[in-house]
């Protein structure tokens, strides 16, 4: 459950991944660089040649006119995608965009954090996940349900 | 004129009978154009359902193989620890039988010899003299103290070191059993790990994969981690 500055609220609700999170922190960086340079028109140049369409089209409409406005609402961006909260999952197989779609949709739905996701794979871990988070770790994978059954045949026999 | 009449009506008599007669060629064209069609959509409808089947078949098939698998690793895990078990009970019994014959043996062995001098000095006795025969006789005594006392020294030396290296044999063992029943763990485990992952990357579809990751959101969610 994001609930963020409403001025954010339509880019972030297109961040799924921390590297939707990274590709959109390049793109303010670009923005904020191109503010004071000498001419004039190089926001709306960088805008137009280094943003992705749908992110360029969502800044131009909502970001003021004037260049204090435009850099603090840039710099509120950035600090709003320092705050999502990385949730990491360790899956077994290479996720499509849909799998992500619907893990992140898992997750706006049963957790009140901002949340970004982290995946990785590593298929000897055969199926389920390995989930971090805060600090907090738990292998719930298949692997770990097979280490667990033969350490505790293991431990009865000896 | 009238020559000319009768051929134009000659002409449309014939004409529709000729064009009727090519229509019903076509629609009989036509009529079994659509038979061959509905037989080919019969045939691809049957062979679909026939490959549907036999995919669900072998699917099965490869989840009960990787089952029996999986329990066929089990039984042998339990038989190999079952039988380190009985070999290291065996091993223990052996090692305190042959320090228990030790042991005895050395004991003989002193007795033995105190008896050989107790033997010895009587037959020294016998040949010395009346005069001399307490004093023999004490210092004869006071020997046979400090043999008795040297043996009851040496046994307890004895003992205490075959303790030792008895207890330092059985950590040896013990040590050695863990690391045995370790490598059968582990052999196991990868033979566990690669017919898993063989057979799960095959019978496991994208959408199981997703549901067994929501699964594990869920079970992370109820032991509070986030």
């Amino acid at each position: 459950m994001r609930q963020n500055d409403e001025r954010y609220s339509e880019i972030l609700s297109q961040i799924r991944t921390k590297e939707d999170a990274d590709l959109l922190l390049g793109e303010i960086d670009n923005l904020l660089v191109s503010l004071y340079r000498v001419k004039g028109s190089m926001f709306e140049e960088v805008l137009r040649e280094k943003v992705r369409v749908g992110v360029a089209q969502v800044i131009t409409g909502a970001v003021p006119k004037s260049i204090p406005g435009k850099e603090e609402f840039l710099r509120g961006l950035k600090e709003c995608l320092g705050e999502l909260k990385p949730l990491k999952l360790t899956l077994a197989f290479e996720p499509t965009s849909q799998t992500v779609e619907k893990i992140f949709s898992w997750v706006c739905q049963n957790l009140d954090e901002n949340i970004v996701l982290e995946i990785d794979t590593d298929q000897s871990i055969l199926a389920g996940a390995i989930v971090t988070f805060e600090g907090a770790y738990e292998d719930l994978s298949l692997r770990s349900v097979f280490e667990e059954k033969f350490g505790g045949e293991r431990g009865e026999a000896s | 004129m009238v020559a000319v009449d009768s051929v134009l009506l000659s002409g449309l008599v014939l004409l529709p009978l000729g064009l009727g007669g090519v229509l019903m060629v076509i629609l009989l064209h036509y009529q079994k154009l659509v038979g061959k069609f509905l037989k080919l959509q019969r045939e691809d409808k049957h062979l679909r359902e026939e490959t549907q089947k036999e995919a669900e078949k072998l699917l099965e098939k490869a989840q009960k193989e990787a089952l029996e698998t999986v329990e066929e690793a089990h039984r042998r895990a339990r038989k190999v620890v079952r039988e380190s078990e009985i070999a290291v009970t065996k091993m223990e019994e052996l090692l305190r039988r042959e320090l228990e014959k030790v042991l005895t043996v050395q004991t003989k062995n002193y007795y033995q010899m105190l008896e050989k001098i107790e033997r010895e000095v009587a037959q020294g006795f016998e040949k010395a003299g009346e005069k001399t025969q307490v004093g023999i006789l004490e210092e004869i005594e006071d020997f046979r103290k400090v043999m008795e006392q040297q043996t009851i020294k040496s046994q307890e030396a004895a003992s205490e070191k075959i303790d030792g290296e008895f207890a330092q044999v059985r950590e040896e063992i013990k040590a050695y059993r863990a690391k045995m029943l370790g490598k059968v763990d582990q052999s196991i485990f990868e033979i566990l790990q690669e017919v898993s992952q063989e057979v799960l990357g095959k019978a496991l579809s994208v959408k199981e994969h997703e549901e067994l990751v929501i699964k594990a959101l869920y079970e992370a969610k109820r032991r509070k981690i986030f």
